[in-house]
């Protein structure tokens, strides 16, 4: 090693933009509103930290324009008096998605009872601004669980440590008591509401919670 | 922001410079790399600038397929197939459901399998979209399109908002390019998609699945391409198919004589008399009636 005797140049004219290229960095969660969520706060194995806010009921979120992680889990469907097809779990949407900045409207899929028609007993979408999930699966079906090439995945909850535990949401056809977006599995088991969770690196998550909100 | 590091001229070499801070998503890494593509994907590929300069590059698989990848993000979309009824002129069919985002991938050998439309008489059979990795787990789904008389739960559209009385929309997405709308939910006199998942009343009308991966361009320079279709095999049994499985035309056959060979629409149920395949037939209006009635009945007792 040579020594320069602490002379400092500028080694590149510009440095490559921070971000991931063509989608850019992180978004800032400015902003949080509800009446119902939690905020975790953790460290994953690599060291990095990050925090997780989950809307449990209505609210909105305060973004910049920018990535974050998402999983939004729609309502569970209800089960319909022997018809095997019904107790879908709730619709999924999991990954990285690019969000527009401003105030986004986070909207909680409902799980629906046992009913007599389509919309009765379809659980609804979750969303968060224009991203949703769409209504809830149909026949028993689940994000996860087939082994097979084309076999429409079945019954099997969606695993998923996004909150910084392992969780699963959104069994088909599940005989559960609370898990979040599961269908139900017979007359006396509706299916449950849904959520949705919004991650980023704790530097971008610089919204305050709600006094109504869990802090974990 | 520019970066700064200590250099000496050391007879004309430089020493010691400081990383990039960019190309990464901190905590979660740069772009993977496409090494490699196999089986039935549009040629050419779809290689385009956006309009912020960004030149991409997208493999769209229309039937099944593999990508190669090293660690790292890929931006995804996994459309479902629709469905299509040819004698329900009233009835509401949903288009296939969609998975898309930025996923962090492994170092893998991924499997692409392009769910096919269904008709009422397949309409039990499962045929959803995938991509599954090295254990041949999935890890993103786009779920079949269903009737609504069999699975009266069933969504119209991939994006439907029956609040919004939009029941047959599909998710609006430019990964190729071109704006397209994957997964819309039919209806005659009211809507009919054109778009990978769409539901039909015919079978032209409805459309298969799809599974496309993009990354930057950058990242797929030295992709190695095999093109090549499927050849379809048929087990029989009392004249009845009852497994079918598809391997790579390109490749010398290694199954035993048992199994047939098949068009590809052949699939489990098909009759076969030794020389021809024969769709099952699909239901009769009695049958249909029937099955009607049952779920009135189930309904009333609801």
């Amino acid at each position: 090693m040579v020594d320069v005797s602490g002379v400092w140049v500028k080694v590149y004219p510009d440095a490559a933009e921070p971000g991931l290229p063509g989608f850019g960095g992180w978004a800032d969660v400015t902003t949080v509103t509800g009446d119902s969520g939690n905020r975790y706060t953790y460290k994953d194995i690599d060291g990095f930290d990050w925090v997780a806010y989950e809307w449990t009921d209505i609210g909105t979120v305060t973004m910049t324009e920018g990535l974050a992680d998402a999983l939004l889990i729609g309502g569970g469907m209800g089960y319909m008096n022997n018809l095997s097809n019904s107790g879908g779990g709730g619709s999924i949407v999991t990954n990285i998605l690019n969000f527009e900045g401003g105030i986004h409207n986070v909207d909680i899929g409902v799980g629906k009872p046992a009913g007599n028609n389509f919309e009765q007993y379809t659980g609804t979408p979750t969303s968060v601004g224009p991203i949703h999930t769409g209504y809830s699966y149909a026949a028993g079906f689940s994000y996860s669980g087939t082994t097979t090439d084309n076999d429409d995945p079945r019954g099997t909850p969606y695993p998923s440590s996004i909150t910084g535990s392992p969780e699963t949401y959104a069994g088909g056809k599940v005989n559960s008591t609370s898990r979040l977006g599961d269908g139900g599995a017979n007359a006396g088991n509706s299916g449950k509401n849904g959520v949705a969770i919004i991650r980023v690196p704790a530097a971008n998550a610089l919204a305050t919670i709600p006094g109504t909100w869990g802090d974990l | 922001m520019p970066i700064y590091t200590k250099v000496a001229d050391d007879g004309g070499k430089w020493i010691e410079i400081g990383a990039s801070s960019g190309g990464e998503l901190p905590g979660v890494g740069g772009w993977a790399t496409i090494t490699a593509v196999s089986g039935v994907y549009t040629k050419p590929r779809y290689e385009y600038e956006d309009a912020d300069g960004v030149v991409w590059v997208a493999y769209e698989f229309t039937d099944d397929g593999y990508v190669t990848t090293t660690a790292g993000l890929a931006d995804l979309l996994v459309v479902g197939p629709g469905m299509y009824y040819s004698t329900a002129t009233n009835q509401s069919l949903s288009g296939g459901r969609v998975s898309m985002g930025l996923m962090s991938l492994p170092s893998a050998k991924f499997k692409c399998i392009v769910g096919t439309k269904k008709n009422q008489t397949m309409r039990y059979e499962p045929g959803s979209s995938f991509i599954r990795d090295d254990n041949n787990e999935p890890i993103a789904v786009g779920h079949r399109g269903l009737t609504y008389t069999t699975y009266p739960a069933a969504p119209y559209g991939a994006f439907a908002d029956m609040e919004g009385g939009q029941y047959f929309n599909g998710y609006k997405n430019s990964i190729t390019g071109v704006e397209k709308e994957y997964g819309q939910g039919y209806k005659l006199n009211v809507s009919l998609g054109v778009d990978p998942g769409a539901a039909g009343q015919t079978s032209s009308q409805a459309k298969d699945g799809v599974v496309i991966i993009r990354v930057p361009a950058a990242n797929a320079q030295s992709v190695v391409e095999t093109f090549h279709g499927w050849n379809n095999y048929a087990s029989v049994e009392n004249g009845v198919v009852v497994e079918t499985q598809k391997l790579p035309d390109n490749q010398p056959r290694t199954l035993s004589n048992e199994w047939v060979d098949a068009p590809a629409e052949v699939s489990t149920g098909w009759i076969y008399d030794g020389s021809e395949f024969v769709p099952p037939a699909p239901p009769s209006n009695k049958e249909l009636i029937a099955e009607l009635e049952a779920r009135v009945e189930e309904l009333r007792k609801a």
